[in-house]
């Protein structure tokens, strides 16, 4: 049995193990599987405990440049054990090839490594996040029906064949905590603060991490090798306040830590009336895992039109305009602020209501009742109770009118970036300033995309989509950036003058410190990042396995 | 040429090293319980005997002229242990006899999540495990001097046929009673097909001389997890779902469902129980399984016995063809 608490260990001791991971969410539990399996002993070090504990997630509070297109540090995140996949949504996709490629029209996005150097961890990150096979088109899951978005939709530049898949969803910890705790090579270590890296004299690696409790007590971790696992925002965080060779932060003798910072495009947008049959719910694979296919740009075409990669579904009609006649949405957007947060900003309404508005949405309910309750219920058994929750709320309106939900890619820009702000949080480590930005382009990218969607309806006679093209900024931005979605402030390169870590994940100007997670992506994809953050961990782990191997 | 007698050659493992043999070009004796027709092929290499392993004197008969046993009997505790014990007195008070390869089982390392090889301490849990490691210790002592041993321990033998761990796991994913359990399902399966398990034993035989009874591992090549075999083997079947196996429906399966089941094969015997398909117990042992990681070097089975593993996929997809 190995589990410590950081606020019983010793003040001023030190802990010893040959790897040191810090964070126990997504990449730090998958790590520590993999090297436990290897028998390489790990101390996993968190910061918070088994449930949210207020007062260490709001260690996670930091300032937001622009409070309308990021939201609050301390929100779509986590600091506890199982990270931030004890909220997130489920939903996997992997990269694709070409976001791995060399693209000019993206400058900045290029991977040092192919999409087949990571496929290879793919199947067991699929596995890890309880997807199933990592089968992601309809050939090869092994549907009972092809639940095609719009019958018939046909097209030479948008496929309509690939699949998300959905975890139930997994929360790493609950779900792979016990296991952890049970190896005789882990020790999973909570109420512990990472609050600095030290160098050894020469500057040339870490000799120990500091770490800090809310209790008040300090303590070291020697280890052979450090892995920071701290999600896209906190990592950066850490480098900038730990000293490297320059007073800059760790890792940052090239300034790239906490720069390239990303999200994601996302929003929905316009109006679709389907011609022939419309079917916006999932499917259920063979082996038991919600699927749901989606709109894409074909790579041969983002490369002929130099376009952004980004993806679209079909989703309901805007819940507060009153016009879709579904009881169901109605109820929603009228009981919006008794729901979590992150379902109340997406219910937030685009233009101030009237009072005819209001009466509108309680005739839908009145109107629309015997359904309305139905799938109330049916949406309470779905997303509360069953194992498998339903990933997100699927509601045919009555009125066969849609949106188009859609995910794109950003650029990454150096002055998008997290810097330390002056405050301090109370273990006296500075706050983050959060400094999201965009390029035009990128809303210039998402608006020709749609475009595309426009015209291929249009052409294959199945669907006609009306968007107002000017709006599509708006729509992107109405929730700000896509949120919960980090990534990029620690990217991985060949060179070490063009990023933070090389292709391994170890930081270039440190001989022992490597960095798993989101924040070494150096593009964004149009695909939700925890499943290819999993596979990152993995291959990293055998990578660690490996080099262990190699010195004993 | 050699005269191979082959203990519990009607058995699942058996069969197929009674084949492989007879296409090595080995003389086999089949050695069976009662005088029940071997299925499969039959040569004019292939000669029956029956022989009880409680009957001395049937064993002694059977082993006349032979050179090597294989044993791959199967049964209850005091057929396995016992009856070990008395092939290989009757193989030491017989001339000729140089050489028993043993099936025994990597059960004999216990139910503990560990890493082990062939020095590791077995560690027996449950009456088959310590049946096992008793008929180990026998021919430990069989072997020396002019006789030596090699002591397999397969993982989990599957392969087309497979009683327990194909056939039962196709019933009990049809039933929806194994599917993804979750934390449950994460122990190592080491499953290891029946021809590869044919191949060592026909190796095993042709060993230069070892003066010892040596130990050696089978565990398979890949390391799926019993979750990924439920899932895979589910899908090579074409069932329409893979059913979600909550704590609370394995803890029933095991606390409340297993013995009456149990009881109700006994009573009807095993052959009629078949028949009326009555369900198979999962007993807390077999759960125990499921969560359990052995993670076994196999080293010694690729060097010794130059076995290549059939791709668990590959024999996982073959063995569903067959059950579709």
């Amino acid at each position: 049995m190995s589990r410590l608490r950081g606020d019983r260990i010793q003040n001023g001791s030190t802990l010893q193990a040959d790897v040191c991971i810090v964070g126990a969410g997504a990449a730090g539990i998958a790590l520590a599987r993999r090297l436990a399996a290897q028998r390489i002993s790990v101390l996993l070090m968190e910061s918070g405990v088994e449930r949210h504990d207020a007062q260490v997630q709001a260690l996670y509070a930091g300032e937001i440049a622009k409070p309308a297109v990021h939201t609050p540090a301390e929100r779509y995140r986590e600091r506890r054990l199982g990270g931030s996949t004890t909220i997130w949504g489920g939903r996997c996709v992997p990269f694709d090839p070409i976001d791995f490629e060399s693209r000019p029209w993206m400058p900045g996005t290029d991977w040092p490594i192919d999409y087949s150097e990571l496929a290879r961890w793919y199947e067991d990150a699929n596995e890890l996040c309880e997807a199933g096979e990592f089968a992601y088109d309809i050939r090869s899951a092994n549907l009972r029906d092809s639940a095609q978005p719009i019958a018939g939709f046909a097209s030479a530049s948008i496929s309509d064949d690939t699949l998300e898949r959905a975890s139930p969803p997994t929360d790493f910890w609950a779900r792979y905590g016990a296991g952890l705790a049970a190896s005789a090579s882990v020790t999973v270590c909570d109420r512990a603060n990472c609050v600095a890296f030290e160098l050894d004299a020469d500057g040339e690696q870490i000799e120990s991490a500091r770490f800090l409790t809310l209790a008040g007590t300090a303590f070291r971790v020697q280890a052979r090798r450090f892995v920071l696992c701290a999600g896209g925002l906190e990592t950066a965080r850490l480098l900038l306040a730990s000293r490297g060779r320059t007073p800059a932060g760790l890792g940052n003798v090239h300034d790239h830590v906490g720069r390239h910072y990303m999200c994601h495009i996302a929003g929905t947008i316009g109006e679709v009336v389907v011609a022939t049959r419309a079917y916006t719910g999932y499917v259920t694979s063979a082996d038991g895992v919600y699927c749901r296919r989606r709109f894409a740009i074909r790579p041969e075409v983002q490369r002929a039109q130099g376009l952004c990669n980004l993806i679209a579904r079909l989703h309901f009609p805007e819940p507060s305009d009153p016009a879709h006649r579904t009881g169901f949405l109605s109820a929603a957007f009228l009981v919006r602020n008794l729901l979590s947060f992150e379902y109340r900003i997406r219910l937030r309404p685009p233009r101030s209501l009237g009072v005819a508005d209001h009466f509108a949405h309680l005739r839908n309910l009145v109107m629309d009742g015997p359904r309305t309750a139905v799938q109330g219920l049916q949406w309470i058994a779905a997303r509360r109770f069953a194992h498998r929750r339903l990933p997100s709320v699927v509601v045919e309106p009555r009125v066969a009118r849609y949106r188009i939900d859609f995910h794109a890619e950003q650029r990454p820009l150096a002055a998008s970036r997290v810097t330390l702000a002056d405050g301090v949080d109370p273990l006296g480590l500075r706050r983050l300033y959060i400094d999201w930005r965009y390029a035009s382009e990128d809303i210039d990218d998402v608006r020709r995309g749609l475009l595309l969607l426009q015209a291929e309806f249009a052409r294959s006679g199945t669907a006609r989509f009306d968007f107002d093209p000017e709006g599509v900024g708006d729509a992107g931005l109405r929730e700000g950036a896509y949120g919960g979605h980090h990534l990029g402030t620690a990217r991985m390169s060949a060179r070490p003058e063009r990023g933070v870590v090389d292709p391994n994940g170890r930081v270039h100007e440190c001989a022992n410190l490597y960095i798993a997670g989101s924040a070494v992506f150096p593009s964004s994809s149009q695909a939700n990042p925890t499943l290819t953050i999993v596979a990152l961990a993995l291959r990293l782990g055998d990578h660690l396995a490996h080099l262990a191997k190699a010195e004993a | 040429m050699r005269r191979i007698l082959v203990l519990g050659a009607s058995g699942f493992i058996g069969r197929s090293v009674v084949a492989r043999l007879a296409d090595a070009g080995h003389e086999v004796v089949l050695a069976r319980h009662r005088a029940s027709l071997a299925r499969g092929s039959s040569t004019a290499l292939i000669e029956a005997v029956t022989c009880d392993l409680g009957n001395p004197e049937s064993l002694r008969a059977a082993l006349a002229g032979v050179t090597a046993v294989i044993n791959c009997a199967g049964g209850d505790a005091h057929t396995l242990s016992a009856g070990s014990v008395a092939l290989c007195d009757a193989a030491r008070a017989t001339e000729g006899v140089a050489r028993i390869v043993h099936m025994s089982s990597l059960a004999v390392y216990g139910s503990t999540d560990r890493h082990v090889d062939e020095d590791s301490c077995p560690a027996a849990e449950g009456w088959y495990a310590n049946a096992k490691l008793t008929a180990e210790h026998a021919l430990h002592a069989f072997a020396g001097g002019s006789r030596d041993a090699v002591i397999l321990r397969p993982g989990i033998v599957y392969g087309p046929d497979g009683p327990q761990w194909t056939r039962r796991v196709a019933q009990w994913l049809r039933d929806g009673r194994v599917g993804d359990l979750g934390a449950a399902g994460d122990g190592r399966c080491n499953m290891v097909h029946v021809d590869d398990v044919a191949q060592a034993t026909v190796a095993a035989l042709v060993l230069p001389r070892l003066d010892e009874a040596r130990v050696i591992n089978l565990p398979g090549g890949d390391s799926w997890t019993w979750n990924r075999y439920f899932r895979r083997f589910s899908l090579a079947l074409r069932l329409p779902r893979l059913h979600s196996i909550g704590p609370a429906r394995l803890a029933v399966e095991s606390h409340v469902l297993a013995a009456p089941l149990r009881l109700g094969t006994r009573l009807l015997g095993t052959a009629r129980a078949e028949r009326l398909n009555w369900p198979e117990a999962m007993p807390p042992s077999v759960l125990r399984l499921f969560r359990q990681s052995l993670i076994v070097d196999d080293s010694l089975a690729r060097a010794m016995l130059h076995l290549r593993w059939t791709a668990l996929a590959d024999g996982v997809a073959a063995v569903a063809r067959t059950l579709r």
